[in-house]
């Protein structure tokens, strides 16, 4: 479990990481927090001719918060500040939860959030929540810096958007109606481990008891993660109970193309992200119309 | 009395075989097979000998072609399975080393070993016992000319089972999976070897938890005098029985020594120890229980088939021995037949783990009783009560051991009584009512500890000891120095022998420093440490020595004091007439009148302070306990979680209350692994579906019971002190309960679990089975 020889860079900036990409646009990796690099590389399943470290490029850390609702939310922002920082959690508990169900403390102080959406892993939590979220990821390449909305992104697994030569700078977020209600759920054999399924859900029901905004987004079930295009025409204008929700899981558990694994049988994934679907769903529901927050 | 090497280990100070480092030291990697089966043809090193900073290259074709093949030490009359050190001509499992690989750094050897090229010529291959057993299953062995794929078939029977199946009210007969685990320690498995060409010794430092047993095998593998071999183990990162083994790898590292004129260092990764480190439980049981009316059960007879892998390793087939033998586990059932079958497969070899062969004898046994309860109509607890041996019936002939002491009928009540004060089952009527399910599960466990009589172990097969000696030393200076040939690998195991040595011989535990895992320094020891024999059989000759030493202490301190011997006492270092302390003298007065001023010793009293005594245990020592879990399933996940969990035991003589819990909140966190997550899972071909902690899921803190706790205390009558076994005797009997309470939880669905680990997705699985059946 040692890497074969590789060329390490430490841009500075964002420009001079394009700079470097610009040379060995196919041979390089970028590292991040190095949660999925460093074994990638220790295993050698993964041979890049350059390492290129964005520890030290300025410019990718922030977390920006602007008054109309917007999260921008740099690429090498760590996975911990996610459930640490306030004003984050107020605005986007979804993605506070999501958070918390990655691994471990120690693997989210390292990790980052552009680290996990650009490994595109199936099973990752971020990808699936910033999809329920609607966020839009900031790429940046040689010429020009792109926006992709993150329905776009995932392209297969561990396969994104982002091209040769260039990297994920942020991801932006709206942050959704006031009184929308969130919920995160997950199943894993143990904590930390992979997950075999999950749900992200967010729903926000109107004043006249109807539910007016639905999004869910299944991680685990599939090469990408599962987003349910029908679920505002089966949803809006509906009641929020449970008998409704149960049906969108089944429904999402039929749609949804899952894999066998040592873990779990692709039937059991298929049936289980309905259930989390239902659940996920229900939760944010009874959490709608500000009568839970935080 | 705290552990003392907790602040080292605590903060990092602990040197293991990883933290070694020699002058000039270079450093080793295995190339392995990537086949289950396959004949080498030729090897191409050139290109990787070539390279800059690469030392060697050894393959099969370089040893030495007298070394012997890895040795097995416990010889039950079975078929030799040969292998070497570096596969020779074919490989048997994937993972099998074929050729090390020693440059100035591991990167390097990696670098190398990308660049030799084996010409393989795959062959048929095996990937279970049922496959291994086909009429036409391709055979692990066809150039030794096996007529088949079994390496050893071990049968034996009391009373008449015939007529007690005859005459049964009742017949329950079930088929069990137990999977493959291994002991995956921490620490994974190190090497470092220094051969003094000038004086031709070798010095080998090992992650091993048998020093003197690994220089004798080694000895006899090298053909070198055994003295001329120094096993040296630094600390431990856990060994659990993986590290009771000897493998190639040492052997290899040896050789890479001498090839190359270099200490040479090799450290397991993480991903190879899945392969290269010895697995263990893997069996398929069928098992019958025969029962009158009321509940007595008259006969068990057990058809185990035990998938040893490529090769008996150094223990044989011995777990698959042990779990045959233990088929009646504590209950008085007259009658008892087995039949185990060592099966080879072209898989990683198997061998010791915590435990041994004894949670698989546990669990069929166990869920087999829990089946006749069904059958019976009656409450599970209820039935074991009837059954277990009662206290004035014991000692008692089992099939093979005695068990020995003890009132295991008492424990269980407790065990029960337990589970009403803490609530249950009057909560789970409650939760059910509610429509939660929740399920409670019972098993009552024995442990073959403190191995072992040697007498005993030689007439079985076994090429060791069963003994173990100390040696203990006062200093001039009045402090001790205590020499075990049993190792410490983060059990604890030398507080407990300092508790020992501190109460016999009268000084503060403080004083006393524990040597260990230095072959040229501490007295062998018979067995190594496993088998739960520390305390206890390496206790009782710590005692042993330390009163020995002790009654010359007191001789001397009595001729100092002018002083009756008889009317001394030693406390803390300090000698007194009983009753005065103003009359006394120090350790530190004996030990400088036993090596400096002899002038002060009695007429006729020799110099020196020390005494080494050895201990063998006349029989087995026999702790025993009852576990009940009680756990929640989801029923739309399939996820476990558990509520509650109860233990109940009987260990003796307790030396170290948090050493002793220590061990059985870690023995039980290994068996709630085996009831639900642990898994090393091959195809039928013999090509693993497992690579790293991705697949192969050790449970955690946040999965485990906080465990509610009681001892109970029946000194062995077999050993000094009292004292019994108790470092795996949570991984025994929790496989069973925590399986038992999550069918209990789904009885709802009428579902029967024979077969670990329970995961998720099995659970849903059988559900939905049931579902379709009620339909």
């Amino acid at each position: 479990m040692k890497p074969p020889p590789f060329d390490y860079a430490t841009p500075r900036s964002v420009d001079e990481v394009v700079e470097v990409l610009r040379e060995a646009p196919d041979e390089s990796s970028l590292l991040a927090g190095g949660q999925s690099l460093m074994p990638l590389l220790n295993m050698r399943m993964a041979q890049p001719r350059v390492v290129v470290d964005l520890n030290r490029a300025e410019g990718l850390g922030a977390i920006e918060l602007t008054g109309e609702g917007r999260v921008r939310i740099g690429s090498m922002v760590r996975q911990r500040r996610l459930e640490t920082d306030q004003e984050l959690r107020d605005r986007l508990p979804l993605l506070t939860e999501a958070a918390r169900h990655i691994a471990h403390v120690p693997i989210r102080m390292r990790g980052t959030v552009g680290g996990s959406l650009a490994h595109a892993d199936p099973a990752a939590e971020l990808p699936a929540a910033v999809c329920a979220l609607e966020g839009r990821l900031l790429v940046r390449g040689t010429e020009v810096e792109r926006t992709i909305p993150a329905g776009d992104f995932f392209l297969g697994a561990l396969t994104s958007a982002i091209g040769p030569g260039e990297l994920l700078v942020a991801v932006a977020i709206d942050t959704p109606p006031k009184g929308t209600g969130w919920a995160f759920h997950e199943v894993a054999r143990t904590h930390g481990a992979f997950a075999l399924a999950g749900a992200a859900a967010l729903l926000h029901v109107g004043e006249d008891g109807g539910i007016d905004l639905a999004r869910l987004a299944l991680l685990g079930v599939g090469s990408v993660p599962y987003v349910p295009d029908w679920l505002g025409e089966m949803a809006v204008g509906e009641a929020p109970d449970e008998s409704l929700f149960r049906r969108i899981g089944e429904r999402a558990g039929d749609e949804v193309a899952p894999f066998d694994d040592v873990h779990a049988s692709a039937d059991y994934r298929r049936r289980v992200a309905g259930v989390l679907s239902a659940r996920a769903l229900a939760e944010a529901a009874g959490r709608s119309n500000g009568r839970a927050s935080g | 009395m705290r552990r003392r090497e907790d602040a080292e280990l605590l903060t990092g100070k602990g040197r293991f075989i990883g933290d070694l480092s020699r002058p000039g030291m270079a450093h080793a990697v295995f190339l392995r097979s990537p086949f289950p089966h396959a004949r080498i043809g030729s090897i191409d090193a050139d290109r990787a000998r070539a390279m800059p900073g690469v030392h060697a290259v050894l393959t099969g074709a370089d040893l030495p072609p007298d070394l012997g093949a890895q040795p097995n030490t416990h010889l039950f009359g079975e078929r030799e399975t040969p292998y070497y050190a570096l596969a020779r001509e074919r490989v048997r499992y994937a993972g099998e080393p074929v050729a090390v690989i020693v440059a100035d750094s591991a990167y390097l050897a990696e670098d190398a070993r990308a660049q030799i090229v084996v010409d393989w010529d795959p062959l048929p291959s095996v990937g279970s016992v049922e496959r291994a057993l086909a009429d036409d299953a391709p055979l692990v062995y066809d150039d030794l000319d096996w007529p088949d794929n079994v390496a050893a078939t071990f049968e034996q029977e009391m009373g008449d089972v015939d007529r007690a199946f005859d005459e049964a009210d009742v017949v329950v007969t079930e088929r069990y999976r137990i999977q493959r685990q291994f002991a995956c320690s921490l620490e994974t498995r190190g090497v470092l070897a220094e051969w003094d060409a000038n004086v031709d010794e070798l010095t080998l430092w090992t992650s091993s938890q048998i020093v003197h047993i690994a220089r004798d095998l080694l000895a006899a593998v090298l053909g070198l005098p055994e003295h001329r071999i120094r096993v040296l183990v630094p600390r431990l990162g856990g060994g659990f029985g993986a590290k009771f083994h000897f493998y190639p790898e040492e052997t290899a590292v040896a050789l890479a020594a001498r090839a190359t004129g270099r200490p040479v260092r090799w450290v397991e990764d993480r991903m190879e120890s899945f392969l290269a480190t010895v697995h263990a439980r893997e069996q398929r049981v069928e098992l019958s229980m025969a029962a009158r009316e009321d509940g007595t059960i008259t006969a068990v007879k057990g058809d185990l088939m035990g998938d040893m892998g490529a090769a008996l390793h150094t223990v044989g087939y011995g777990p698959l021995w042990l779990t045959a033998v233990m088929i009646t586990n504590v209950y008085e059932i007259p009658n008892a037949r087995v039949r185990a079958r060592a099966v080879v497969t072209n898989k990683t070899p198997l061998g010791s783990f915590r435990g041994w062969g004894q949670p698989q004898a546990n669990f069929v046994v166990e869920r087999t009783v829990d089946r006749l309860a069904r059958e019976l109509g009656r409450d599970r607890a209820e039935l074991r009560r009837q059954n277990l041996i009662p206290p004035e019936r014991l000692p008692r002939k089992s099939l093979h051991h005695t068990l020995d002491s003890g009132d295991y009928p008492a424990c269980l009540d407790r065990a029960v009584a337990l589970l009403s004060e803490r609530g249950w089952p009057d909560r789970q009527g409650e939760l059910r009512d509610q429509g939660r399910h929740v399920g409670i599960g019972i098993s009552f466990y024995t442990e073959n500890s403190a191995l072992g009589p040697s007498r005993m172990l030689n007439e079985g097969g076994v090429q060791q000891g069963g003994y173990d000696i100390a040696r203990m030393r006062v200093e001039p200076g009045g402090e001790v120095t205590l020499y075990t040939g049993l190792c410490e690998m983060g059990q604890g195991l030398t507080n407990a022998l300092t508790q020992v040595c501190a109460d016999n011989v009268g000084v503060h535990p403080d004083q006393i420093t524990v040597v260990t895992g230095d072959s040229s320094q501490v007295p062998y020891t018979g067995y190594g440490t496993g088998a739960s024999r520390g305390a206890a059989v390496g206790g009782a000759a710590v005692m042993k020595a330390s009163r020995t030493v002790r009654e010359k202490v007191l001789r001397i301190a009595g001729h100092m004091l002018e002083a009756n011997p008889d009317d001394l006492e030693a406390e803390d270092g300090t000698i007194f007439v009983r009753g005065t302390r103003a009359r006394s003298v120090t350790m530190a007065d004996v030990g400088r009148a036993a090596y400096i001023r002899a002038i002060e010793l009695p007429e006729g009293e020799d110099p020196g302070l020390e005494a080494i005594e050895a201990f063998d245990p006349p029989q087995f020592a026999w702790p025993y306990g009852a576990n009940i879990a009680v756990v929640e399933v989801d029923v739309e996940t399939g996820v476990v979680s558990f509520l509650d969990y109860i233990y109940v035991h009987d260990c003796g003589t307790i030396v170290n209350p948090t050493i002793v819990e220590g061990q059985i909140q870690g023995a039980v966190a290994q068996g709630i692994g085996a009831a639900l997550f642990e898994s090393l899972p091959y195809d039928d071909e013999g090509q693993p579906l497992f690579g790293s902690f991705m697949e192969y899921l050790l449970p955690t803190a946040a999965e485990l019971p906080r465990l509610a706790m009681e001892h109970q205390h029946t000194p062995s009558p077999n050993i000094p002190g009292g004292m019994k076994g108790v470092g795996e005797a949570g991984t025994i009997g929790s496989p069973a309960a925590v399986v038992a309470a999550i069918e209990d939880a789904l009885s709802p669905y009428g579902v029967r679990i024979n077969e670990t680990p329970v995961t998720p997705s099995a659970i849903l699985s059988m559900i939905a089975e049931r579902e379709v059946t009620a339909a």
